[in-house]
């Protein structure tokens, strides 16, 4: 989870310029301002980072950063080492 | 003997006068956003609209005789087209096709004339087959005509998803034989389709699947549907992959590229498609900020506007991407054409009507 949370952090504040302060596991799309091509963008990236597949039509609005993680951690066929050591 | 390379030698365009910037379009159809917020969810500030009484057809033929003109003016004397492709989603009959009324109207009679669909990604498609017909020797001087009339024919202009996005307007190129280090040189290309996808963006009804009169349909029905958020993503992948694909059939790599121009549908997916592919920014050209969404005559105008502009070098090594409905897209690879680009206005003087 951490790992995962890390790396779309750091996604969200390189790429899409998103306030860190913003970024919480609590934080819904819509609190990060993402409009909805911005959200597609993230999902494809994240779908390229960690070759997953997550369907946008399934995660509304409303759809938390940790509910994100765990959707893509459930296709994930092994985990990442945690590198953020927590 | 060598197969002769296709050179492109002649670049017109022709834009309806009518200039509608985000403003006046909200306020004209009572759409439910405002300039700034279509500005930066598109990249588009305006759009050229043709007027009811101004069809493809009369867009089609002005860029197509500017075209030629600008052909003459870099070959010093007349080149006449042997064939004429017309890459439209917006033909002015859903029967008979429209390119042998243009040819007609350009004075080009008796040569073999159609109409290509492949929604925006149609001028990469009919520029595919014209380069083949030359490299084969069939034809040697193909004109390739990219117009469409989306705001007067496909789009519900109440409908915010696609009102905003779309332009009327045509580009238009000559080809000739010549060898494949010449500027304007067309060198590789890929072309792809997903079928099982044609929902993402079509018009559902007035086909022969759901005819005029079908029980159940509504005039909604009659304009283009898009699922924007669906439709983005696939654009990015499929151009990008087929970018990928052109250039490694040019045995170029993304650095070797200096000029890029995508079709003009989002400046969004342009932005996402050159960071994938790792072209910067200062080498993508396009025109979308002012003439927004032209379909199948989307690259042909931003080639035309790169070109006036002096913003790429005759001869520098450029990649042509281009996505549509179909789904459909392609890339293509080129030499940036030396001849200088002409414009026309439509006008529909000469159009003598269509007899039965």
């Amino acid at each position: 989870m951490n790992h995962h949370f890390a790396h779309l952090s750091s996604r969200l504040t390189e790429k899409f310029d998103i306030d860190p302060g913003l970024i919480r596991p609590e934080a819904t799309l819509a609190d990060l301002g993402l409009d909805s091509l911005a959200f597609v963008e993230l999902l494809m990236t994240l779908q390229d980072d960690w070759d997953v597949d997550l369907d946008e039509s399934e995660m509304p609005p409303q759809t938390t950063l940790a509910e994100l993680v765990a959707a893509a951690r459930t296709q994930s066929v092994t985990e990442a080492p945690d590198t953020a050591g927590t | 003997m060598p197969m002769p390379a296709a050179v492109l030698c002649g670049l017109g365009s022709s834009l309806p006068k009518r200039v509608v910037p985000n403003s006046r379009l909200v306020e004209e159809n009572g759409l439910a956003t405002d300039s700034e917020w279509i500005l930066r969810r598109t990249g588009i500030a305006a759009r050229h609209m043709a007027d009811p009484r101004t069809s493809t057809g009369d867009l089609a033929t002005a860029a197509g005789r500017a075209a030629l003109d600008s052909a003459r003016n870099l070959a010093g004397s007349p080149l006449v087209p042997d064939i004429l492709l017309l890459a439209t989603t917006t033909p002015d009959h859903r029967c008979p096709a429209t390119a042998p009324e243009v040819a007609h109207r350009m004075g080009l009679e008796a040569v073999p004339a159609l109409d290509v669909n492949a929604a925006c990604a149609g001028f990469l498609y009919a520029l595919t087959l014209a380069k083949g017909l030359v490299t084969a020797g069939l034809y040697t001087h193909p004109l390739v005509i990219g117009a469409e009339t989306y705001t007067t024919a496909l789009v519900d202009p109440h409908d915010r998803d696609t009102a905003i996005l779309f332009g009327d307007g045509a580009g238009a190129i000559l080809l000739r034989p010549g060898t494949a280090s010449q500027p304007g040189a067309l060198l590789a290309e890929d072309l792809g389709t997903d079928g099982s996808r044609t929902g993402l963006v079509r018009v559902p009804a007035g086909g022969s699947r759901t005819p005029f009169g079908s029980p159940g349909t509504t005039r909604k029905d009659f304009y283009l549907v898009m699922n924007g958020k669906a439709v983005y993503a696939q654009a990015v992948r499929r151009i990008t992959a087929s970018a990928l694909a052109a250039l490694d059939r040019t045995r170029w790599s993304a650095d070797d590229v200096e000029a890029f121009v995508s079709h003009q549908a989002n400046q969004r997916i342009i932005d996402d498609v050159a960071g994938r592919l790792g072209v910067p920014a200062a080498r993508c050209h396009g025109n979308l900020r002012h003439v927004g969404n032209t379909a199948a005559a989307s690259i042909p105008l931003a080639l035309a506007d790169a070109a006036e502009r002096n913003l790429v070098r005759p001869g520098a090594r450029t990649l042509l991407g281009g996505f549509g409905a179909g789904l459909a897209w392609g890339a293509h690879t080129l030499h940036f054409p030396e001849a200088r680009p002409l414009t026309r206005s439509p006008h529909h003087a000469d159009h003598q009507g269509a007899a039965p």
